[in-house]
C-alpha cells in the first residue's frame, strides 16, 4: 500500500515536476522499492494511454459546418467587465429610483391632459424647473415644441396687439392649477390680496423706466410678448411670451425683493400656424415694446439683439439668455424683424 | 494581444471537443457543447486581454460551461464502448509507435479501458488528469482554468492516475 504523499511525489516524478532534493529522493526509493517502481510504470501506462487516447480523437465536421457563420464574422466589441455590470446596473437603478422619487414629488397633484405630447423639444438650455409633458391635441405635430418645462403652463388670451389666432387654443385645454395662474380673472386679484399695492408699485416702475406705454396692453396679467416678422414679410410670426412674474416692479414695492423665478410660455406663430415653446425665464428688468433682431439657425434661436435703429436700453440679458437657443423647429433659418414686449 | 477568432478555433477545436467528450455523455452532447463554448469564446475574444495564456482562456472557458451543463442537465456521462467505436467517424490511427500488431491490439484496448475507467472518475479529477494527461497543460495553468490551488491539482491528479492505473493496469 503506498501512501498518498508518496503517490503524489511520484505523479510529479512522472511530469518533472520534483526539486532536485526530491528527485533524488524517489530515485533512491525507486530503485529500493520494486512495487514503487512498479506503480510508476503503471502510471506511465495510463498517461501514454491518455496520450494515445487524445490522439485519435478529433471533433465531427458538423462542429466545422456549425460554426462557420461565426468563423467568418468579427467578434462583437467587448462589452463592461462582469464587476462593471454589476455596477452600471446598481447606478442606473438608484438613478431611476431617485428620477421616479423626485417626479412623484414635483408632480401636480390635479391635471387634465389628455394625452401624452407626440413629439418633444426641448429648449438648449437647462433649466431648474421640473419637466411636463405639453398638451398637443390641438397642435399639428410637426409643428410642436418644448422648450424648458414647467407646470405652469401660460396660456394668455390673444390682445390687440397680436393678430394671429388665441394662444391658448394650440396649447390644448388648461389644468386647473394652469388657469388659476394664467386666467387674469382669477390669478390676479388672488395676487393682489397677496401682495397689496404691488400693481401700483409696478406701473410706478415702468414710468420711472420710461415703459409706460406697455401699461397699455398689459392688461391685468403680466406677460411678455415678442412679435417676430421676417424681414420684408410682416406678420408671417409672431412670438408671445406670458409670465406669471410682476417683472420689474417686483422691485419698486418694499424695498431690496428677490425676483421670483419667471415662468413664460412662448408662443410663435408662423405663416403655418402656431408653435408652441415653454420655457422658463428668469427677467428682472424689462421692456416694453421695442424692435429686436431675432436670429433661428438650425432651428434654434441663435440670437436675439436691439435693432440697430433702437436708440432704447439694451435688452434684459437674462431674457435674452433665456430666449437664445431655444429650439424653433418649424421656422426657417433667418433673421427677422421682431417686437418684443413686455407688460 | 491580436488574435483572431479563426486562429483560436484552429488551434482548439480539438482540444475543447476532447475535454468536452470526457465531461458529456455522448457526441451529440459534446457537439451542442462546443458550439456553446466557441460560440462564448467568440463573443468574449475581443475581451481577452492577455492577462492570462491563451489556452488558459479557452479551457476556462470550456470547464465553466461544461460543469454548469452537467449542473444543469444532471448528468453523469456514461461512456459504452462498443466495438469500433470511431467517436463519430472521424478517427486518427492511433498514434502507438509499436509496429507489433499485438502490442498495437493492447493499446487499442488499453485506450478503450481508459475511456471507461476516465468516465467514471469525478469531474474535477477527471478533468485534471485530461488536462494534463490529454492535452499536455502545465500544473499551472490547470489550476488557471479550473480555478483551483496549484497544491489541488497536485494531488487530484495523483489519486485519479493511481484510480486509472488501477483500474486499467491492475
Amino acid at each position: 500500500m503506498i501512501d498518498e504523499a508518496t503517490l503524489e511525489l511520484l505523479s510529479r516524478h512522472l511530469d518533472g515536476d520534483l526539486t532536485p532534493s526530491e528527485r533524488t529522493l524517489v530515485e533512491a526509493r525507486l530503485a529500493a522499492e520494486p512495487g514503487l517502481a512498479a506503480e510508476l510504470a503503471g502510471l506511465e501506462r495510463v498517461r501514454d494511454g491518455l496520450r494515445a487516447l487524445a490522439a485519435r480523437e478529433r471533433p465531427p465536421a458538423t462542429l466545422d459546418a456549425a460554426l462557420e457563420p461565426l468563423r467568418h464574422s468579427a467578434p462583437p466589441a467587448p462589452g463592461l467587465r462582469p464587476a462593471y455590470r454589476w455596477l452600471a446596473l446598481a447606478a442606473t437603478l438608484l438613478i431611476g429610483a431617485t428620477v421616479t422619487f423626485r417626479v412623484a414629488q414635483r408632480a401636480p397633484t390635479t391635471t387634465t391632459d389628455p394625452a401624452p405630447p407626440a413629439r418633444e423639444v426641448r429648449a438648449a438650455r437647462d433649466t431648474p424647473y421640473p419637466l411636463r409633458p405639453l398638451p398637443t391635441s390641438a397642435v399639428p405635430e410637426d409643428q410642436q415644441l418644448l422648450g424648458a418645462a414647467d407646470h405652469l403652463l401660460a396660456s394668455p388670451p390673444p390682445t390687440p396687439a397680436l393678430p394671429e389666432p388665441p394662444v391658448h387654443t394650440a396649447l390644448g385645454p388648461l389644468t386647473e392649477e394652469e388657469r388659476q395662474l394664467t386666467a387674469p380673472a382669477e390669478s390676479e386679484p388672488r395676487r393682489q390680496r397677496e401682495e397689496p399695492g404691488r400693481e401700483k408699485a409696478r406701473a410706478q416702475a415702468r414710468d420711472e423706466e420710461g415703459y409706460g406705454a406697455a401699461a397699455s396692453v398689459a392688461g391685468e396679467t403680466p406677460r411678455q410678448a415678442v412679435e417676430i416678422a421676417r424681414k420684408g414679410e410682416a406678420g408671417l410670426a409672431s412670438v408671445d411670451a406670458a409670465s406669471t412674474r410682476l417683472g420689474p416692479t417686483a422691485h419698486a414695492e418694499s424695498g431690496p425683493r428677490e425676483a421670483a423665478p419667471q415662468r413664460t410660455t412662448v408662443t410663435l406663430t408662423t405663416s403655418s400656424g402656431p408653435v408652441v415653446v415653454r420655457l422658463a425665464t428668469r427677467v428682472v428688468g424689462g421692456v416694453a415694446e421695442r424692435p429686436v433682431l431675432v436670429t433661428v439657425r438650425g432651428g434654434i434661436i441663435s440670437a436675439v439683439r436691439a435693432a440697430s435703429t433702437n436708440e432704447l436700453p439694451p435688452l434684459p440679458e437674462d431674457l435674452v439668455r433665456e430666449l437664445t437657443g431655444v429650439a424653433l423647429e418649424a421656422v426657417a433659418d433667418g433673421e427677422y424683424d421682431a417686437t418684443l414686449r413686455v407688460d | 494581444m491580436e488574435v483572431t477568432f479563426e486562429e483560436v478555433y484552429g488551434s482548439f477545436r480539438r482540444p475543447v471537443w476532447r475535454l468536452a467528450r470526457r465531461l458529456t455523455a455522448n457526441d451529440e452532447e459534446a457537439l451542442d457543447a462546443c458550439q456553446e463554448i466557441f460560440l462564448r469564446v467568440w463573443r468574449g475574444l475581443q475581451g481577452f486581454r492577455g492577462e492570462a495564456k491563451l489556452s488558459t482562456w479557452v479551457f476556462q472557458i470550456a470547464w465553466n460551461y461544461l460543469r454548469w451543463h452537467r449542473r444543469r442537465r444532471g448528468l453523469r456521462p456514461v461512456v459504452v464502448a462498443l466495438p469500433g467505436d470511431s467517436d463519430g467517424g472521424a478517427v486518427d490511427c492511433l498514434a502507438d509507435p509499436a509496429p507489433d500488431p499485438e502490442r498495437r491490439a493492447g493499446s487499442v484496448e488499453l485506450v478503450e479501458r481508459l475511456k471507461t475507467a476516465l468516465a467514471e472518475l469525478p469531474e474535477h479529477h477527471r478533468a485534471i488528469i485530461w488536462l494534463r494527461d490529454g492535452e499536455g497543460l502545465s500544473y499551472e495553468e490547470i489550476a488557471a482554468a479550473l480555478d483551483v490551488p496549484i497544491g489541488t491539482v497536485r494531488s487530484r491528479l495523483a489519486r485519479a492516475r493511481h484510480s486509472l492505473k488501477r483500474t486499467v493496469v491492475g
